[in-house]
């Protein structure tokens, strides 16, 4: 018992630490979202999200990604509309405060690498593939990318808003996450 | 045109309060963003009718009143009318700027999106809509007296001021 309860304190342990290699700066990072509003485009933000990896960019058949977001975070510059997508109809906050991806699997393209991995949002689990650029050295390095998902996979926007008559079906997501290890 | 611009323009500003006072109780919804895409773009189309109708005003004065009306209602028409297309200037742009301080974009008729010219923020957004109120309450109060005025004339004083308007 006491053994099992060692192997798995140092189990989490070394899980923490091969993921805890790099972590996100919340101040120096972005998390934005835009989406077509009557044809034009409006955006938002989550200011709360955190990203934990051990890549490496000379081998990154080893890394492992975590992306956590705190959807209560979510901001588009305007207190009415941000208690609005908070609510059941858009992003149900109390229902599913945090949205996550996470990759076992991120593979080096010609201009960049691509994580294949489960994006969970709003309680709706979905493959996704992140294609992001990193820039940087050992002490300090930048993640930049962007995606395009369909609002309708996660249920977010239904009942009178379930068309695109007004707001659109893809949203674009676009990240810039300064990591540190 | 000083004639068919007065008629043009009391359908649209008619028209106008309609949708602004409906689009205004509505809930927020796909329709409420249609109503007042609608709103903001014949309030745009007002504005600039607004500004054609000023100018033509200042080359084609209204009519001299009829002999004998008393100076304080000469006077009285001369202040409701300038303060009419005040109101007709002055309420567009409030509104315009209500629209503007929002985070929505919206596109003019659907087709032309409108420029942001100001950054989207509270403090201005509630000026905007507390000017937009004020002056929206002060035209229904105007247009009351102005309706009532012209029926005065036609009803009660029986002369041809407001014939005059309608046939020329």
């Amino acid at each position: 018992m006491r053994l099992r309860c060692l192997l798995l304190a140092w189990g989490l342990m070394s899980a923490t630490a091969v993921l805890a290699q790099w972590h996100s700066l919340v101040d120096e990072s972005e998390l934005t979202f835009i989406v077509s509003f009557e044809g034009l485009e409006i955006a938002g933000r989550f200011a709360g999200f955190q990203v934990y990896t051990n890549f490496d960019p000379n081998d990154p058949s080893t890394a492992q990604l975590e992306v956590q977001v705190d959807l209560r975070s979510a901001d588009m510059n305007d207190a009415e509309v941000n208690q609005e997508i908070a609510g059941p109809v858009w992003f149900d906050v109390p229902g599913q405060p945090q949205a996550s991806f996470r990759s076992q699997h991120i593979f080096t393209l010609a201009d960049g690498f691509v994580a294949h991995g489960t994006l969970e949002l709003k309680g709706v689990r979905r493959p996704v593939q992140v294609p992001f650029s990193w820039v940087g050295d050992d002490s300090r390095s930048v993640m930049t990318g962007e995606l395009a998902i369909d609002r309708r996979h996660f249920e977010i926007g239904i009942g009178e808003w379930a068309d695109d008559e007004v707001i659109g079906y893809p949203v674009t997501v676009k990240f810039r996450v300064t990591l540190v290890p | 045109m000083a004639r068919s611009l007065h008629w043009l323009m009391a359908a649209m500003i008619g028209v106008q309060l309609t949708v602004g006072w409906v689009a205004e109780e509505m809930a927020r919804s796909p329709e409420k963003v249609t109503w007042m895409t609608g709103h903001k773009s014949l309030g745009v189309t007002i504005l600039l009718f607004a500004v054609l109708r000023t100018w033509n005003k200042t080359l084609d004065p209204a009519p001299l009143p009829p002999a004998g009306t008393p100076r304080w209602e000469i006077h009285g028409a001369t202040i409701s009318h300038w303060t009419l297309y005040f109101l007709m200037l002055a309420l567009p742009l409030s509104g315009w700027l209500v629209a503007d301080t929002a985070i929505f974009p919206w596109k003019l008729w659907w087709l032309v999106p409108a420029p942001d010219i100001l950054a989207s923020g509270k403090e201005l957004h509630e000026i905007g809509e507390t000017l937009h109120k004020l002056l929206v309450w002060s035209l229904v109060a105007l247009l009351s007296l102005h309706i009532l005025a012209a029926l005065r004339h036609h009803f009660i004083k029986r002369n041809d001021v407001l014939r005059r308007m309608w046939r020329g």
